[in-house]
């Protein structure tokens, strides 16, 4: 019991500080890479500092459920955090749930977070909430397909067995059926953390924004929990990646030396998806939004492919 | 460095690359850019030219390495250059509009692909020792529906 608090103590703190900080990177390389100064890396955790220690307005038509929203999508997240593997092998969490329980929350977090956005009755909000359920219904199942191409070859759907099976198969993520999950899962990522192609995460002025929309009537620390948990979010989906499809430096025990090193690659492989993630966003124009379909259609197909492809290689 | 050596190492690179080959056909198929199109067309055929060199590599057919090479002149370098002039002369700056929509095209390169897998699952069964399995009939099928 104590162990399991202690572990969880620790991944909780690992993911609530660096969960900013993978925001603040991906800014701030994105601004050198288009001839910016920006912000500067550590400008997340300032905006935290600050939105927490203003007053919020709450609108006279909110009922219970826009104060709900914000603690739920940031329990949702830290939640899902605590139940995949980080540093070490086994998650804290990992009896608690496995895949499943992992794709349910977050879809629990963006279920209250869509409900907050139209609590208001204001239009942006009904626009966001409409337009993300709109993109999720497409995404979560390819998110699915592509998780569990990757559960079926380590026969468990247990995050912590997933990564212990894929530590002990070396070359595995050279099969084909691997290759198209990544791809799967990596549009996934980028349309459920709203990235450029599907969305602008650095505008609140743009009649085709969705997370901003729904999140336009929340301020001060509501606001901020809101901003820690979709950086939460993003953090736990690109662990989500890096952790299941390149799981080498996963520690196999909780020891300090283990962990060290566990730490040190861990920051490394985020550090390249992260590259990844900025090459796409300055590479691409955003999207219309009736295209957005099209793409995860692409993370669909991708992801059921990959799932036929492990019955057949 | 023993994987060097190593045919089973070969043929998992030679697979991996047949697969990111049909990633990018599917995002071809996803995408209406002419130019983009073009673009992943020369990476595909410089994905094609590291296959051939893998097999000539792993199984010393030195005759493939002549073949690696034009398919990297002239798929990856010069017949993207020439679409792009056309392109530019024609002056199509925008998007394509298929004939067949998006998603429709999607799930039908899918489809084909299935079909593909079945197709050459059936010639690997012919000759035993399974050998490697090429996925490259899949994409030229589903490009030529689809485009």
């Amino acid at each position: 019991m104590i162990v399991i608090l202690a572990k969880s103590g620790l991944q909780l703190l690992l993911l609530l500080l660096v969960a900013p900080l993978l925001t603040g990177i991906i800014r701030t390389m994105k601004a050198r890479l288009q001839t910016r100064r920006g912000p500067g890396i550590l400008q997340p955790y300032r905006d935290l500092f600050k939105l927490m220690h203003k007053g919020m307005v709450i609108p006279d038509t909110a009922s219970w459920i826009f104060s709900a929203a914000p603690y739920m999508v940031f329990v949702t997240a830290t939640l899902v955090g605590l139940m995949i593997p980080m540093v070490a092998t086994d998650a804290p969490l990992s009896l608690f749930g496995g895949v499943l329980a992992v794709i349910y929350l977050l879809a629990l977090g963006r279920f209250f977070l869509a409900l907050g956005g139209l609590d208001t009755g204001s239009s942006f909000g009904g626009l966001g909430s409409s337009r993300e359920m709109t993109i999720s219904a497409i995404a979560e199942p390819a998110m699915m397909l592509a998780i569990f191409t990757v559960a079926l070859s380590a026969n468990s759907t247990n995050l912590s067995e997933m990564a212990k099976s894929a530590v002990s198969q070396s070359w595995r993520f050279l099969a084909p059926s691997q290759m198209l999950a990544f791809s799967g899962l990596f549009i996934v990522l980028i349309a459920e953390t709203g990235r450029i192609p599907v969305d602008n995460p650095a505008t609140h002025l743009e009649l085709t924004m969705i997370h901003e929309a729904m999140i336009l009537e929340y301020s001060g620390p509501y606001l901020a929990l809101i901003e820690w948990g979709a950086s939460i979010k993003q953090l736990v989906l690109t662990t989500l990646l890096v952790n299941t499809f390149f799981p080498f430096s996963l520690s196999p025990n909780w020891t300090v030396s283990g962990l060290g090193l566990g730490l040190f690659f861990y920051l490394l492989k985020l550090l390249l998806l992260a590259c990844c993630i900025v090459l796409v966003e300055t590479t691409n124009a955003k999207m219309r939004l009736f295209r957005v379909p099209e793409l995860l259609a692409v993370a669909f197909i991708l992801g059921a492919l990959a799932l036929i492809s492990t019955f057949i290689f | 460095m023993s994987f060097l050596h190593d045919l089973q190492f070969g043929d998992k690179m030679i697979t991996l690359m047949a697969a990111l080959v049909l990633v990018l056909q599917i995002s071809m198929v996803g995408q209406r850019w002419l130019m983009t199109n073009i673009r992943i067309f020369a990476i595909q055929s410089f994905l094609l030219a590291a296959i051939s060199c893998t097999i000539a590599f792993f199984n010393q057919a030195n005759h493939l390495y002549v073949a690696a090479l034009l398919t990297l002149i002239l798929k990856a370098f010069v017949l993207p250059l020439i679409l792009g002039r056309v392109v530019e002369s024609v002056g199509i700056r925008q998007e394509i509009e298929p004939l067949i929509n998006v998603p429709l095209s999607i799930l039908i390169s899918g489809g084909l692909t299935l079909v593909g897998y079945v197709v050459a699952q059936s010639f690997t069964i012919q000759k035993r020792p399974p050998p490697r399995r090429h996925l490259d009939t899949t994409p030229s099928l589903s490009r030529s529906l689809c485009s």
